[in-house]
């Protein structure tokens, strides 16, 4: 589809058509569904909707506490803002980790209802990415009076906000319908999936500030490449330069954008061809 | 009469390969020779099978073990495509129902009414209007709050088939199920099916190894034997033919 530089109009509607019979036109006819999945999901996650939501809050807090810790006391570094600037890039981070771990599970473990009736089986993948953004909204309750406890420069630029969360959102939709059809060829794919997830996260200026890598030869030369194959590493600088810089985000989250819809139009291209395979394999 | 599920052809094939289930195995794998010969080959659950179903018609399915019934079932049901020839199916379909019908193990029984209400596309109030009788019919009044898997399978049978009439669809989907439950369940259950046979607007196809019911019951019998059709018609002369071959 990338390939060969000029993109066939024709063959991309097409596809696109095909995208929307598929799989958006199922899942927006079956609201409801999805509706009743994501209630009794943060209720088998929790157990109980109201101490859901605390634990949404009370566990990135944690991790927080538990890198601030770290990083602060042990390796005397960060700032003074550093909690709330990694703070701002835990949460959507953990809304994006709980959405890819708990797809690449969701096809195999909901095996016997999908044996016995016929529904868009993206909703489930589609589930976990809802359930984890419904977490991470939360989160932000959390995250609002710590940025006024240390003092976070808020402007405008907070507009930007549901911006970055929708990059986000299809870059893990793309994802998560991807692993969820691998999830069922690999049923340990969760083993390495835990160990990249967290390469990935130390590998994105979350503990770090991105500037922190220029100490390093042919700084310019490399980061460009960095920030334009790591999507999170412009997601991270973006949502630390809005809630805490005050600054606008990154400007190279526009080819993170572009990114992130290939991701979501090839994840959902996958998952589309393979919906009917994965259905004998389970 | 309407015709409503019409086969014409019908395959379904199953990979029959050893696949990679672990990723582990996927890299070892390259190493130890697996035999290629092995590798497109396909097991055909169900092969050139032609027959047409009408509307209010109660039809049995029998068959022994691995002979595809549960497989024709849930193409009907929408679960697998067709890999060969066509299928239509005219109407709303009930979910499949088996002894480990779709419920989710960690949720209430009430919860499991619910999201099996809405995957067939029932709304909350239309759900709400008989959750009652479900419970009451599933004799589950003191336990439809606790979890699933505090269930025993009979509470489990019981309670998919009272959502399965309860909740009416035009095309009631019943695999080997009539023979859970207590024998007091039993007689209930299939008074309630023998109830909804007379409504003849529902069509009802069960697989089943209770041929005494079957004869009752069952306007046609369905034969299959390793995947193909062998005998559709009359319920005596199938039974007959059947018992004859086995």
């Amino acid at each position: 589809m990338l390939g060969g530089g000029a993109i066939n109009l024709g063959k991309l509607k097409y596809f696109l058509q095909i995208c929307y019979a598929n799989l958006t036109l199922p899942l927006l006819k079956r609201r409801e569904l999805i509706q009743y999945f994501l209630i009794t999901d943060i209720k088998l996650t929790y157990g109980n909707r109201i101490l859901g939501s605390l634990w949404a809050v009370l566990d990135p807090l944690m991790m927080m506490g538990v890198y601030t810790y770290l990083v602060v006391i042990v390796f005397n570094r960060g700032g003074p803002q550093f909690p709330i600037l990694l703070f701002s890039a835990l949460l959507p981070w953990r809304w994006f980790t709980f959405a890819i771990s708990g797809s690449a599970k969701s096809l195999v473990s909901k095996a016997r209802l999908i044996q016995t009736v016929n529904f868009p089986r993206a909703a489930l993948p589609l589930t976990r990415v809802l359930v984890g953004l419904v977490n991470y909204i939360w989160g932000l309750f959390a995250l609002t009076p710590l940025l006024l406890i240390f003092h976070a420069n808020l402007n405008i630029n907070i507009l930007w906000l549901p911006f970055l969360v929708f990059v986000q959102f299809i870059l893990t939709v793309g994802l998560s319908f991807t692993l969820a059809i691998i999830g069922v060829y690999f049923r340990d794919i969760n083993n390495i999936l835990q160990f990249v997830l967290r390469l990935w996260f130390y590998l994105s200026p979350g503990l770090y500030d991105i500037n922190s890598l220029s100490i390093y030869q042919n700084y310019q030369k490399y980061i460009v490449i960095y920030l334009i194959i790591n999507p999170f590493a412009t997601l991270f600088e973006s949502y630390k330069n809005i809630l805490v810089r005050g600054e606008p985000p990154n400007s190279y989250i526009l080819i993170t954008f572009l990114i992130s819809i290939v991701v979501f139009l090839a994840g959902s291209c996958y998952f589309i061809k393979h919906e009917q395979n994965i259905v004998k394999e389970l | 009469m309407r015709v409503i599920i019409e086969a014409r052809g019908l395959g379904v094939k199953f990979p029959l390969k050893q696949r990679a289930k672990l990723l582990k195995s996927f890299f070892i794998k390259t190493k130890t020779a697996a035999s290629p010969q092995n590798h497109m080959r396909w097991f055909w659950a169900l092969k050139n099978i032609e027959f047409t179903i009408h509307q209010g018609e109660v039809i049995g399915i029998i068959g022994r073990n691995g002979s595809g019934k549960t497989t024709l079932l849930r193409t009907i049901a929408g679960v697998y495509l067709p890999d060969e020839g066509h299928l239509l199916v005219r109407g709303t379909l009930s979910p499949l129902l088996s002894i480990n019908a779709g419920f989710q193990r960690e949720l209430s029984g009430f919860e499991n009414i619910y999201l099996q209400g809405i995957l067939l596309g029932f709304s909350k109030k239309e759900i709400d209007m008989v959750i009652d009788d479900i419970i009451q019919f599933a004799e589950l009044e003191k336990f439809i709050y606790l979890p699933i898997k505090a269930y025993s399978s009979g509470m489990m049978a019981r309670l998919g088939f009272s959502i399965a009439v309860h909740l009416k669809r035009d095309i009631l989907l019943i695999d080997e199920i009539l023979g859970v439950g207590d024998s007091k369940f039993r007689r209930k259950s299939q008074q309630k099916l023998a109830e909804l046979i007379q409504n003849s607007r529902t069509t009802v196809l069960i697989s089943s190894h209770n041929f005494e019911f079957l004869k009752k019951q069952a306007t046609r019998i369905l034969w299959l034997e390793q995947g193909e059709l062998k005998l559709f018609g009359d319920p005596e002369f199938v039974i007959q033919n059947y018992n004859k071959n086995n």
